[in-house]
């Protein structure tokens, strides 16, 4: 038995330790250009609503539309449609780096929508508490909503990089790799059920490990009572658990 | 001195246009306590929220010290805000901070900074409220009257003119809430700030107010002093809110 499990490393170790490498690689880049783009377009979201602080209903529509529109793409159709514009600006349409605009353009709709719920999910009564205070809208957002919403905002977190994750076995059929693309070809393809199973498991520990790792940080950084900090994570299980349903379906 | 001159609001809902405010006018001399009293829903939150123009009037004026604040807009706004501190039924504070830093937000908010001279301010503030050993501490360990005191050290970091207090002890026990009008009453002695208090109970306005007006439907259907109001209420919200209708009728 230790043989056969020295010769299945041996034959198929690099493979996955490489798979697993260019996952993560392909799962934290783009999350990190996302949330840039994202965090800046909610913020824009929330202070144009109407009612809001700086509330321009015009502008507060058309982000809305584009980024329900983006958002009802499904992945593998985003991608291949927008392979044009990925050869443009990457120089390549396929690879890691093939694979970057298409999950920018499609996680930064996505997290854009969930920091402007979190953004509203902070009391309106602190709002109007530190606008009574004289402060300036930028001064509102940096110095007291966005610090508000971190909790909310640091449990999203896990949802968006399970979905990248999710959407990077997508991205592994543009020749991206990854550990996706593995489990397919060999379980599919070549049916060597130990490499998919393998390939598997190993993302199981990742959804894993990123779920504790943001479950423990949004605990540290909240210091709400425990009724709005209940309330808050009861609400990114139903964002989870909605994030894993719309991936269910889609190749 | 605050004047109101024919303030007006008008929101257009979805049950077609509402007045909340009705041709309102009154004054508020300076250093004194006014009472604002009226049935939920009556329009004195949206009086008070237009007086610091968290709300825009439809029309009318308001005007401090002889400035017409109703057209303020960007910075000169952010600086009458500072004069015109307000205190919220539901405390209004940043549970992500200290309370030290809730405190010191006023400075953060005026200056963009935080300097070793206002968190010794800030804390000053904190042990007139009784709350200096709660410094460290956030909102959520704390209960509703300590939160609210904590938001009225807040007020104070503005160093305000004017103080704004909008349903202030609603949501208080009635020991807290003694405690919160004491520390008005006491703050209104010692700095001479004037105090604007929103509230539906008429025993807040009998234990601090100088001066009362009763508000129904967005209208202003008496004022006076509380002694005249209290021994000769001639409106029936008067009469309701002194409990002097049989509740039963």
């Amino acid at each position: 038995m230790p043989s056969a499990i020295t010769e299945f490393i041996a034959e198929y170790g690099e493979l996955l330790a490489e798979g697993t490498l260019s996952t993560i690689v392909m799962v934290i880049v783009p999350t990190l250009i996302s949330y840039i783009i994202g965090t800046a377009l909610g913020v824009v979201l929330y202070l144009t609503a109407p009612g809001s602080l700086r509330p321009i209903p015009a502008l507060n529509a058309v982000l809305g539309w584009v980024v329900n529109i983006l958002r009802s793409f499904p992945f593998i159709v985003l991608m291949v449609f927008i392979i044009p514009f990925t050869r443009l600006i990457m120089g390549t349409g396929s690879g890691i780096l093939g694979t970057i605009p298409p999950l920018v353009l499609s996680a930064s709709p996505f997290i854009a929508r969930m920091i402007e719920q979190s953004l509203a999910e902070v009391p309106r009564e602190s709002v109007e508490a530190v606008e009574a205070c004289g402060a300036s809208v930028p001064r509102i957002v940096f110095s007291a909503l966005l610090p508000e919403a971190l909790p909310s905002i640091v449990r999203g977190v896990a949802v968006v990089l399970i979905s990248v994750l999710g959407y990077t076995a997508m991205a592994g059929a543009i020749g991206a790799g990854g550990l996706g693309d593995i489990a397919v070809r060999y379980g599919y393809y070549r049916r060597v059920d130990e490499v998919m199973i393998m390939a598997v498991i190993i993302l199981v520990v990742i959804v894993q490990v990123i779920q504790s790792i943001c479950d423990l940080a949004a605990r540290k950084v909240d210091h709400r009572g425990a009724k709005e900090a209940a309330s808050s994570a009861k609400r990114a299980k139903a964002d989870r658990a909605a994030a894993k349903r719309s991936l269910v379906g889609r190749p | 001195m605050i004047q109101i001159k024919h303030l007006c609001k008008v929101f257009d809902g979805a049950e077609g246009v509402a007045h909340a405010l009705d041709d309102i006018s009154f004054d508020v001399a300076d250093g004194d306590i006014m009472g604002i009293i009226g049935m939920s829903g009556a329009g004195k939150s949206t009086l008070v929220r237009c007086i610091n123009l968290l709300e825009r009037p439809s029309s009318g004026q308001i005007i401090v010290d002889g400035q017409d604040v109703t057209s303020l807009s960007g910075a000169e706004l952010r600086s009458y805000r500072r004069r015109m501190a307000m205190i919220f039924q539901s405390f209004g504070l940043l549970s992500q901070k200290t309370v030290l830093d809730n405190v010191c937000f006023p400075f953060l908010a005026a200056n963009g900074k935080v300097t070793a001279d206002n968190r010794a301010h800030a804390l000053e503030l904190l042990d007139m409220v009784g709350l200096k050993e709660k410094a460290s501490s956030y909102p959520s360990q704390l209960s509703g009257g300590q939160q609210q005191r904590v938001a009225i050290a807040r007020a104070l970091a503005c160093d305000p003119e004017y103080i704004l207090c909008d349903e202030a002890t609603s949501a208080l026990d009635p020991a807290s809430t003694n405690t919160i009008l004491k520390l008005l009453r006491d703050i209104n002695r010692k700095t001479g700030v004037t105090v604007i208090v929103i509230t539906h109970a008429m025993s807040v306005v009998e234990k601090i107010c100088r001066n009362v007006i009763v508000l129904e439907h967005g209208r202003i259907v008496e004022q006076g002093s509380v002694a005249d109001v209290f021994d000769h209420p001639t409106s029936h919200a008067a009469n309701v809110l002194l409990e002097r209708v049989d509740w039963d009728a």
